[in-house]
Formats: structure tokens, C-alpha cells, sequence
């Protein structure tokens, strides 16, 4: 459990700080693995509940999701460079501040139940998933983004222990994947409509 | 059987797919939506109806929500026949996308009545992020470049919201052991939850759902999404879907002790206040206008729930007085703005000379929705009032009446300028029956409840209060 905690924890970091697009869903894909791992290492969870859980988080996670992503890199030619708001040396001082304060947050509140390690973990999944989601500024990234928060919301579940039924369990697997299949869908339209992904100059919509 | 309520909104999904025509899919929409209605009607003798275990549960609380649901989906497709129809007719849309605008509507209203119906929170939790996913496609329903920024933002950022509230349901289920997260058993369970983590649950959930729900400051989505829908989908996510993510959160409440939630509603409440308050100034888009309505009234809403007492079953009742004069309003704007080919309120002038019936249904739904007697919401706001004052929140309360006023005023003017004011004249099409016939019915409906507040419901309302009511 601890090294797969680790290995995730290695791998957000560098989604947080990766200046191009095709390593960052790489390394989201290799995440979505190891948190499919994660519920077969609960020896509590009966096994078909497990497995169940398994190929539903590989499944969406590690191959549905990076495909969307990959498939609107290649096919809307935009770039390799996540472009971001801020320079690479702030965002590697931002996302190490932030691991210090998931940390830090997680002792002082007493956050973590079974597993102190994955609960940090987890925080630190959900901050740097919403720095990225605030400074990079292609839609593509932002996406990225979004599903680090949820993979790190994840592990915070998973270290709290909660569980719940598995239609609950897997309707939430299937409200991610939806979103993030919507939100394929609209960076294709984006892209056709305004000819560039570039979100800051979508705004048309102002008071 | 409470899992039969969701049959209707399936079998409009599916007729409206098959449907031939747009007058086929719209009738199939009907036929689904007077479904819902009469299911709710049916369930309304036999509750509480629990089914599928710990999953399905509807009470009186759920079902007050499920009627406004049902009624306001109901005269919302018999208006959208004739929106499309005038849509179609005018070159703006074709027949395929009003086709999928039927079924994507009949998919969301599902969403919404398993919102409702839902027991277990984790699975509310799923169908409060089914009714964003739902609605997206509603909002880019054009493919205008507009409707897509305000889809992208909508889904990207009530997704966020959505998940800050499920790390409020990994909190709850931390403070809550081995007692499952029913809205039943939550409550019942009293000094058993550990504190702690409930307080952090309680925030998320509070922060999560109100971003759906479009308090301030998470609004930001708002504006944009209810001013790029078609009109009768607008009037969906403003009078129905702002409700359920409320539902949410009342759910939750009374597992909260009320030292700690209350000041956390009243905050909420009062900022959605004030920012509609600030902005209502500088906006030009009728839709605008009215997306900034809902946040004030959401606003509104939270306030009542947060002061207690006598402004908690106020707050409820005003939930129903929102949503009919909310609904009537984005009705009556989305057919003005066919006719007008315009969104921009300068632009909008002198409806009562050229069309007398617009005009005074716009002009009594301003009425209505600012709290003017006697309409309605009138005595909601009017009720939460008096509860704040005499619960000991004097200094909020006139807060709240003084930016009421700037409302009333700002809302005044817009709507004197659009029903009196000199423009230049031009030739309106004729108006459309199945446009008005509903905002009809909707003005009526508010001056029913600011004419008279049955006894039934509100005793109903005090009953529903005291099953909110903070532990």
C-alpha cells in the first residue's frame, strides 16, 4: 500500500509540473492503474466486489479517460507545450508548497484514518489537480487537471475507508467517464468553433 | 414503487427519440411529463415509500420537490412546441437538434427525480452529477460559440463543485462509522457522529452543492449557462435543477447541530444578496438578468433556512413562489426574444403597446419575483423577515431588506423601460398560444399564492421545516 502511495504521489507531481501534454496523460493513465490496484490490496472487500472495482477504475481511469485525451491531442493539432499562466519554477515551488500543507493540513485536522500516508497523498492529489486546472490554460490540461482532483479524492476515500454499495460505486465510475467524454466532445466543437483551444481567449461571456 | 416514478421521464426519453416530427417528440415529452405529475399525485397517499433497500426513499420532503419538478417540466414542453415551432420556422435550429433537445430533457428530468427519491446520499450524490451531464448538451444546444464557452465552464466548474461534495460524503463517512449514510439514519444516529468530521462535511456539502446550486461566490457558471439555454431549458436549470442541489443540502441538515450550520446558511445567503445586488446594475442581456435573479433568490432561500424558526418554512414555501415566477419570466423573455431577435434589454421596448399580453406577463412576473404584493413571494420574503428579526439577526435582516429594495428598484426600472419605454417600432410576428398559454398559468399561480396561502400547504411547509431543522 505505502509504495503504491508513494508511486502516485511521484506520479502527481510530475502531472503538476510536466511542461508537455502526451508525458502528463501518460503518467495520468499509469495513476488510474495503480488506483485500480488499490481496492484488490483491501483484504476486507469481498473478491468479486474487488475485482469488480478493479476493472472499473483501470477501465475508466486508466484507458477510457487518457484515450479521450490522447484522441483530442492528435486530432486537434494543438501543440505538445502545456502552456501555463505562471513559469515552471513557480509551479514546482507552488506544487512542493502544497504537498507540505497537504501534509501539514492532514496532522493538524486529523484527517487520516487507516492510512495517514494515503490521506496526505490524496490532499496533495486534490491541490495540485486544482493549481493546473487555475493556471494552465488549454482546455486539454484542465481536463487533466480535473481528473488528477478526482483520482486524489479518490485516495482520500480510499485511505478514510469508506465504502459504499457497488451500483453507487460504479455510477460514480460512470458520471467521470461521462464528464470527461462531454468534455471531449466540447474541446472538439471549441476547437472547430474559435479554431484554438486556448481558454483565455474564451470570453465572450462577461458582465 | 416509488421506482415506477422514473418510468415517465424513460418513456418521454424514448418517444421523443422515436419520434417523426417535432410535434411527435413534443407530444411524447408531454405524455411523460403528465406522467410524472400523475405518479406524484399516486405516491403522494402512501408515504413514506422506500424501495431497492437503502437506495430509494421518498418522503414528504421529496415529494414537495418532485411536484415542482413534474409541474414546471410539464408546462415547460407544452411552451417549448411552441418555442421549437417558431425556432424551426425561423431558420435558427434544425429538426434533428429539437429532436435531441426532447430526449436529453426527458434524460435530465430523471436525474432530477432520482435527486428526489434518493435515500442513500452517495447515490444523490451520483444523480446530482447525472443532472449536470444531462443538461450540458442543453446549454450548446445551438453550437453557437456562446453556448459552448457556457457549457465548458458549467460542466467544468459544477464538476469541481460536485466533487468537493463528495469529499464531504468521504467525510460524512468518516464521522458516521458504521451507520450508513441514509438521510434517515444520519439524524437518528445524534451524538454517535464524530463532530469533527461532520463539521467538514457539512462545509464541503455546503460549498459542493452550492456551487450547483449558484451561491455566491460560486456562481460564475450561472449567468453564462441560464443566458445560452433555449428558453424552456433555461426555466429548467433556473426553477428546477437550483432547487435539487438545495435538496442536497437540506438532506443532510439535520445532522448538523445548528450552532454551526446556521451562520454558515446565513453567510451564503446573504452574498448571494449582495452580489446580484451589485451587478444587477451594469446588465444588458434579459436572460442575464434573470440568471442573477436566481443566484439573489437561491440567496434568498439559504438565508431563510439559516435564520430558523419562522423564517425556515417561509424559506421552503419560497422555494415554490421562486420557481413559478422564475419560470415564468425566462418563458415570457425567450419568447420576447424570438420576436424581438434580440437579448439586449435596451433594445426591448414598449411590449405593452405592441403586444399587450407579453408585456403584462413580463411586467407581473417582475412583480412577482422581486416580492411585491400580491404576489406570492411576497409573503415568502416577507416571512423570512419577521423569522431573522425575531430569532435575533437584526443587523442581517435589514441587510437583507435594504438590498431587496435595490433589487425591487433595479428590477422596476428594467421592466417599466422594456414594458413602456420608447423604442423603435417595428413588426412583431403574431404571438404564439403555446408560448403564453403557460406564463398564463404560471402569473396565475403566483397570484393564487400571494392572494391566498392554503391551509395545507402551509401546514405542510411547517411540517417540512421541522423535518429540516438543524439538530
Amino acid at each position: 500500500m505505502n509504495t503504491l502511495t508513494v508511486l502516485l504521489l511521484l506520479l502527481g507531481i510530475h502531472l503538476a509540473v510536466s511542461e508537455r501534454i502526451r508525458p502528463a496523460i501518460r503518467s495520468l493513465a499509469a495513476q488510474g492503474f495503480l488506483l485500480g490496484l488499490l481496492p484488490l490490496l483491501d483484504s476486507s472487500g469481498g473478491g468479486w466486489r474487488a475485482a469488480a472495482l478493479c476493472v472499473a477504475t483501470i477501465g475508466v481511469k486508466s484507458v477510457a479517460i487518457p484515450a479521450i485525451l490522447t484522441r483530442a491531442v492528435s486530432r486537434l493539432d494543438i501543440g505538445q507545450e502545456s502552456e501555463s499562466l505562471i513559469s515552471t519554477k513557480t509551479t514546482i515551488l507552488l506544487t512542493g508548497a502544497l504537498t507540505l500543507s497537504a501534509f501539514l493540513a492532514c496532522t493538524r485536522f486529523g484527517l487520516s484514518g487507516k492510512d495517514q500516508l494515503a490521506a496526505a497523498a490524496g490532499l496533495t492529489l486534490l491541490f495540485s489537480g486544482l493549481l493546473t486546472m487555475t493556471t494552465r490554460v488549454k482546455a486539454v490540461s484542465q481536463v487533466i487537471g480535473f481528473v488528477v482532483l478526482e483520482n486524489g479524492i479518490f485516495l482520500l476515500g480510499a485511505a478514510s475507508g469508506s465504502e459504499f454499495t457497488l451500483p453507487i460505486e460504479l455510477g460514480i465510475f460512470l458520471d467521470l467517464f461521462v464528464a470527461v467524454f462531454l468534455m471531449g466532445i466540447l474541446m472538439f466543437k471549441i476547437q472547430r468553433a474559435f479554431t484554438h483551444m486556448d481558454v483565455r481567449k474564451i470570453h465572450m461571456l462577461k458582465d | 414503487m416509488v421506482q415506477l416514478l422514473f418510468l415517465p421521464p424513460l418513456v418521454g426519453a424514448v418517444l421523443a427519440l422515436l419520434g417523426r416530427s417535432h410535434r411527435q417528440s413534443a407530444l411524447g415529452t408531454v405524455i411523460g411529463a403528465a406522467g410524472l405529475l400523475t405518479g406524484a399525485l399516486l405516491a403522494a397517499s402512501s408515504l413514506p415509500a422506500a424501495a431497492w433497500g437503502e437506495l430509494l426513499r421518498l418522503d414528504e420532503l421529496g415529494l414537495y420537490f418532485l411536484f415542482i419538478v413534474a409541474g414546471v417540466h410539464l408546462v415547460c414542453s407544452v411552451y417549448a412546441y411552441g418555442y421549437f415551432r417558431r425556432e424551426t420556422d425561423g431558420g435558427h435550429i434544425g429538426p434533428s437538434k429539437v429532436r435531441m433537445y426532447y430526449v436529453w430533457m426527458n434524460l435530465f428530468v430523471l436525474s432530477m427525480v432520482v435527486v428526489v427519491c434518493a435515500h442513500h446520499l452517495a447515490l444523490q450524490w451520483v444523480a446530482v452529477e447525472a443532472t449536470t451531464l444531462f443538461s450540458a448538451p442543453l446549454i450548446y444546444l445551438h453550437g453557437d460559440r456562446k453556448g459552448m464557452e457556457a457549457a465548458w465552464k458549467y460542466l467544468l466548474i459544477c464538476s469541481v463543485g460536485i466533487a468537493f461534495a463528495f469529499l464531504g460524503i468521504i467525510f460524512l463517512s468518516r464521522a458516521a462509522g458504521d451507520i450508513s449514510l441514509t438521510y434517515t439514519a444520519l439524524p437518528a444516529a445524534g451524538g454517535r457522529l464524530d463532530p469533527r468530521f461532520l463539521r467538514f462535511s457539512f462545509l464541503f456539502f455546503l460549498v459542493g452543492y452550492g456551487t450547483k446550486m449558484g451561491l455566491a461566490p460560486m456562481h460564475t457558471w450561472l449567468p453564462d449557462a441560464h443566458s445560452q439555454a433555449p428558453a424552456p431549458a433555461s426555466a429548467m436549470l433556473s426553477g428546477v435543477l437550483l432547487n435539487c442541489a438545495l435538496l442536497a443540502i437540506l438532506r443532510v441538515a439535520p445532522a448538523v447541530p445548528g450552532s454551526y450550520a446556521s451562520p454558515l446558511l446565513i453567510l451564503f445567503g446573504i452574498v448571494s444578496i449582495g452580489v446580484p445586488a451589485l451587478l444587477v446594475a451594469v446588465q444588458r442581456d434579459i436572460k442575464r438578468l434573470l440568471a442573477f435573479s436566481s443566484i439573489e433568490n437561491m440567496g434568498i432561500i439559504a438565508l431563510g433556512i439559516g435564520f430558523g424558526g419562522a423564517a425556515r418554512p417561509a424559506a421552503l414555501l419560497h422555494v415554490l413562489n421562486h420557481s413559478l415566477a422564475k419560470v415564468l419570466l425566462f418563458l415570457v423573455a425567450g419568447d420576447l426574444i424570438l420576436r424581438f431577435d434580440t437579448q439586449r434589454i435596451s433594445k426591448i421596448r414598449g411590449i405593452l403597446r405592441q403586444t399587450p399580453l407579453s408585456g403584462f406577463l413580463l411586467f407581473g412576473g417582475i412583480l412577482a419575483i422581486t416580492g411585491s404584493p400580491p404576489f406570492g413571494a411576497f409573503w415568502s420574503e416577507f416571512g423570512i423577515l419577521v423569522g431573522g428579526i425575531a430569532g435575533g439577526h437584526l443587523a442581517v435582516s435589514l441587510l437583507y431588506l435594504v438590498l431587496l429594495a435595490v433589487l425591487f428598484g433595479a428590477f422596476l426600472m428594467y421592466g417599466s423601460e422594456m414594458a413602456f419605454g420608447e423604442g423603435e417600432r417595428r413588426k412583431l410576428s403574431s404571438p404564439e398560444l403555446w408560448c403564453l398559454l403557460p406564463a398564463c398559468l404560471l402569473l396565475l399561480g403566483s397570484l393564487w399564492l400571494g392572494l391566498h396561502v392554503p391551509e395545507t400547504l402551509y401546514k405542510a411547509m411547517e411540517r417540512l421545516a421541522a423535518a429540516v431543522a438543524f439538530s
